[in-house]
């Protein structure tokens, strides 16, 4: 069986143990679990438009979409910022939940190359935001804000990455310990 | 490999106990992050109220917020049309730091924009829609509220005083009229409503800081949006503010008259206008025969034209067909009304009598008050119904001073006919009669306050209707005033030293003219041969050119015409002996022209004085005395010579310098020679001396053989001849000459005449 020790690198692969990152990964899943509450009941931003003040959930601007009749959009970003989230964080989740399991290894590895791959494009939603933030700046007509929802958004994501990206492929290879050692 | 795995796993075993306890603060800061945050979003949330409107148009529930203070105090969380579906409901999740507002006292409303002609307000609510708004707070806690439909008009927090007006005329008052004191805005109107009792009412609320400024004595008026006041001084419009030209306004004031403290919610009464509000005083009754033009609460009560008091009702009293006003005074003149005091309608009267109250057709009627001297306080009156012009010869004739005038005729004098005295009018004819000697006769009376102009020597003259007076190169239009337009009118003035005031009961005389009236002096008779063109009363009498007298008759009598003269005061030196006065007749001639002036002004007779010391009164006048307006004045003297060519307008040289002209030429009386008179100018009268020797100097010129141009000469139209004269040198050039003096015309010059050159000196 091949060791990428050397792959690894001498950061990641030395200075954590595997039983570490599996600790620390199944810790920041659960913290993700608990933003994504808050995350989606608290309004991420608030858009003023021409003095209307409107605080937006995430699930509040998908509804906004569909009620505008653009009902796709509504649905990519339902998807994409509702479902997404959760969905990584339940496959993550299962993944270290069936951790020193040998069912389904081939399965899991390749989902978690997706989640790593599609980690990438966590953010988006966040970046967005940002970029919202920076540009719907337009005095009296028009203002966008963030809001505390979007601090508890970005962490929820931020957990997931980082719970995806510790959590080693080769850990799911690992024989399960016995609890006693 | 195994083996390496195992020495491995020792090592994690030791990380993996301290990573366990490491790991888990990520979940655990997660849920004590997400806890504080739902329970500081709990913590935040105040109660819930409900707010119950008739409408709420614009009010979403997750969106519309709840503003105190403009700070964001709540949101709509739900809107609902209540069972009855009359009313909304509305449920609105105060913040926490706003939960005191759920007190009985807070007043809800909605702000919506409200643009209208009187009202600009709520205009953030066009940007961020409709909201909702929370007044002060106060009470006991309470979570059931009525809304308001209207914002309330005082500022949620501003400590407030009102009371309530109560009046018949506030249709043009609405909410939000400002309230003035003194030009200073105190406060609102909060609310007008109708009173049970059909009386339309207002409640005022005036900021407390005002409090003080209203009385229990305060009278309350309306402020009209402008005034125009138009009057001598022109036009002028006062607006009292830009924010009254749209609502009107309301003042107030107690005019100077202490009193308690209003107390709150209490009663005024509002009157239509000031000087309504200023006539505090004791209602007065007057009764009238006439009402026209009274109008209640507008009808001014007037005192020497500074408007008193006003009338405030008019009402018919059928019993003795009188229409009796109600008047009220403000009280600092409630003393002028007492039994003797005349109150009297000024109404504009335009009659042939004259026109009076003309300020009335811009101001209105006016009740014009005349004080009594003297009298109880009364309240009862009986007024007058007369002009003002009428009411002017009313005085005069109870109080003025009463004379009468004597003329041999009157014509365009009536009854009421101004009397002027330098221009004004100080009194009026108040009759036309004739008198014991069957003479026409006016009785009439000066004004009291005129009466000492009037002296025993005045003298009174008539003024009429217009008089046009031309002169040479002036013609001048008089109009003596509008009154004597109409009818003319009588004027006197005291043109002597004034004599003694007069006491009344005088006679006087009326003259034609003021001409006539200035003539004062004992009459002057003039002899004349022809008395053509002169009109008695008419001609003048002019010295250096100035009208100084009058011709008051021309009578003829034994084949002469006899004028007598009235001389103006100060004119006495024209009385002496030897005065010359001779008619000035326009006459165009070769000679010249002169007395053109005549052709407008009429004939008049010009006067040179004499030098004689002794006065007379009995002058023969001389006929055509043509008179040099260069020459004025001069010595008179006379040549005589058989026979000459020469003709009026004949100059007079010295040294080949005309000093004089010849003014006359005449026959002898015994029509054996012909006689000229001749004026040297006084500038060189000193140059005619008793043994001066005068020659026909146009001879000289003659006798370059133009022969039958000095046959031609022997006619007046020919162009004038020359008359020439020398002195004689020292000693024998003899006495100055004197007017009248005659001397001898020769032909020609003897030849040492030229050459004399003598010194003369000045006189």
């Amino acid at each position: 069986m091949f060791r990428p020790t050397v792959c690894f690198g001498a950061t990641g692969g030395e200075s954590l143990s595997d039983r570490f990152r599996f600790d620390l990964s199944r810790a920041l899943v659960i913290a993700g679990f608990i933003f994504y509450i808050p995350a989606n009941f608290l309004p991420v931003m608030t858009i003023t438009i021409t003095g209307e003040v409107e605080p937006l959930t995430v699930m509040g601007g998908v509804w906004e979409l569909y009620e505008t009749g653009l009902a796709p959009v509504a649905a990519i970003v339902f998807l994409a910022s509702i479902v997404v989230p959760i969905l990584k964080l339940s496959i993550m989740a299962w993944i270290l939940a069936l951790h020193g399991s040998d069912i389904h290894r081939q399965r899991r590895m390749e989902l978690h190359g997706f989640l790593l791959k599609i980690g990438t494009w966590a953010m988006i939603d966040i970046f967005l935001l940002s970029v919202l933030t920076a540009v719907g700046q337009l005095g009296i007509l028009a203002s966008v804000t963030p809001e505390r929802g979007a601090l508890f958004y970005a962490a929820m994501l931020i957990s997931n990455v980082l719970a995806t990206d510790i959590y080693k492929p080769w850990l799911i290879w690992q024989e399960s310990e016995p609890q006693t050692s | 490999m195994s083996n390496l795995s195992k020495t491995d796993h020792g090592q994690v075993v030791t990380i993996h106990r301290r990573g366990i306890a490491w790991v888990w603060i990520f979940p655990v800061l997660a849920a004590l992050a997400t806890t504080w945050l739902f329970f500081a979003q709990w913590a935040s949330q105040g109660p819930e109220i409900e707010i119950v409107f008739d409408e709420a148009p614009g009010i979403e529930p997750g969106k519309t917020s709840l503003y105190y203070r403009g700070v964001n105090s709540g949101t709509v969380q739900a809107v609902r049309i209540q069972d009855d579906l009359q009313t909304v409901a509305v449920k609105v999740r105060l913040e926490g730091f706003a939960s005191n507002l759920a007190t009985e006292e807070t007043k809800y409303w909605i702000d919506r924009p409200v643009i209208s002609l009187t009202e600009l307000t709520g205009l953030e609510s066009i940007v961020r829609g409709n909201s909702l708004q929370a007044g002060t707070p106060g009470g006991k806690k309470q979570y059931q509220f009525i809304g308001h439909p209207k914002p309330p008009i005082i500022a949620p927090d501003s400590q407030t005083f009102s009371f309530w007006l109560d009046g018949a005329q506030i249709s043009f008052l609405s909410r939000g009229t400002p309230v003035y004191h003194r030009g200073v805005k105190v406060g609102v109107v909060s609310q007008k409503i109708l009173a049970p009792d059909g009386r339309a009412s207002l409640q005022v609320s005036v900021e407390a800081a005002y409090r003080d400024s209203i009385r229990a004595n305060s009278r309350f008026w309306s402020v009209p949006w402008t005034s125009v006041t138009l009057g001598a001084g022109g036009l002028s419009i006062d607006v009292p503010g830009v924010e009254s030209l749209l609502h009107g306004g309301l003042a107030y004031d107690n005019f100077g008259v202490s009193g308690n403290p209003a107390e709150p919610n209490s009663r005024f009464e509002f009157f239509p206008n000031e000087s309504a509000a200023r006539a505090s005083g004791e209602p007065l009754t007057i009764n009238f025969r006439d009402a026209r033009g009274l109008r209640a609460g507008h009808t001014a009560v007037c005192y020497l034209g500074h408007p008193i008091g006003i009338l405030e009702s008019v009402t018919a009293d059928p019993t003795n067909q009188n229409i009796r006003a109600t008047v009220r005074l403000q009280p600092e003149f409630q003393n002028l009304a007492k039994t003797t005091t005349v109150f009297t309608l000024v109404r504009p009267q335009i009659s042939l009598e004259g026109v009076s109250g003309l300020e009335t057709l811009v101001t209105g009627e006016f009740l014009a008050l005349e004080p009594g001297i003297d009298g109880e306080p009364a309240t009862v009156f009986t007024a007058r119904s007369v002009g003002d012009l009428e009411w002017r010869r009313i005085q005069a004739e109870q109080n003025g001073l009463k004379i009468r005038l004597t003329a041999a005729n009157l014509p365009n004098i009536d009854k009421g006919a101004p009397v002027y005295h330098r221009g004004i009018t100080v009194g009026t004819v108040l009759d036309k009669t004739l008198d014991d000697k069957n003479q026409p006769s006016l009785d009439i009376a000066i004004r009291p306050e005129f009466r000492s102009s009037l002296a025993v020597n005045s003298r009174f003259w008539r003024v009429p209707a217009t008089s046009i007076k031309a002169g040479a190169g002036v013609l001048q239009v008089d109009i003596a005033g509008v009154e004597s337009l109409l009818r003319g009118g009588i004027a006197f003035d005291t043109f002597a030293t004034k004599g003694k005031e007069a006491q009344g009961g005088e006679s006087f005389r009326l003259f034609d003219d003021e001409q006539a009236a200035r003539a004062l002096s004992s009459p002057i008779r003039i002899r004349f041969d022809s008395g053509r063109g002169l009109v008695a009363g008419r001609s003048q009498v002019r010295y250096l050119g100035v009208p100084i007298g009058l011709v008051e008759s021309v009578e003829p009598k034994s084949g002469y015409i006899f004028v007598n003269v009235r001389l103006d005061e100060g004119y006495d030196f024209l009385r002496r002996e030897g005065s010359i006065f001779s008619i000035v007749r326009p006459n165009i001639s070769l000679q010249g022209i002169t007395g053109l002036e005549t052709l407008v002004s009429g004939v008049y007779i010009v006067v040179v004085p004499g030098s004689s010391s002794k006065t007379s009164d009995s002058f023969v006048g001389v006929s055509s005395f043509e008179y040099d307006n260069v020459m004025p004045t001069g010595l008179n003297i006379f040549l005589t010579t058989p026979n000459s060519p020469i003709g009026k307008g004949t100059q007079v040289f010295y040294k080949g310098v005309p000093v004089g002209q010849v003014t006359e030429k005449n026959l002898s009386s015994d029509g054996r020679e012909v006689v000229f008179r001749v004026v040297i100018d006084r500038k060189y009268d000193q140059f005619v001396r008793a043994n001066s020797r005068f020659w026909d100097s146009s001879g000289l010129k003659a006798s370059v053989g133009i022969l039958k141009f000095r046959i031609q000469t022997e006619s007046n139209l020919a162009p004038a001849g020359q008359v020439s004269f020398a002195t004689p040198d020292g000693p024998a050039m003899g006495a100055p000459a004197k007017t009248g003096e005659k001397f001898i015309l020769n032909a020609t010059p003897k030849p040492e005449w030229l050459n004399w050159n003598p010194s003369i000196p000045e006189d």
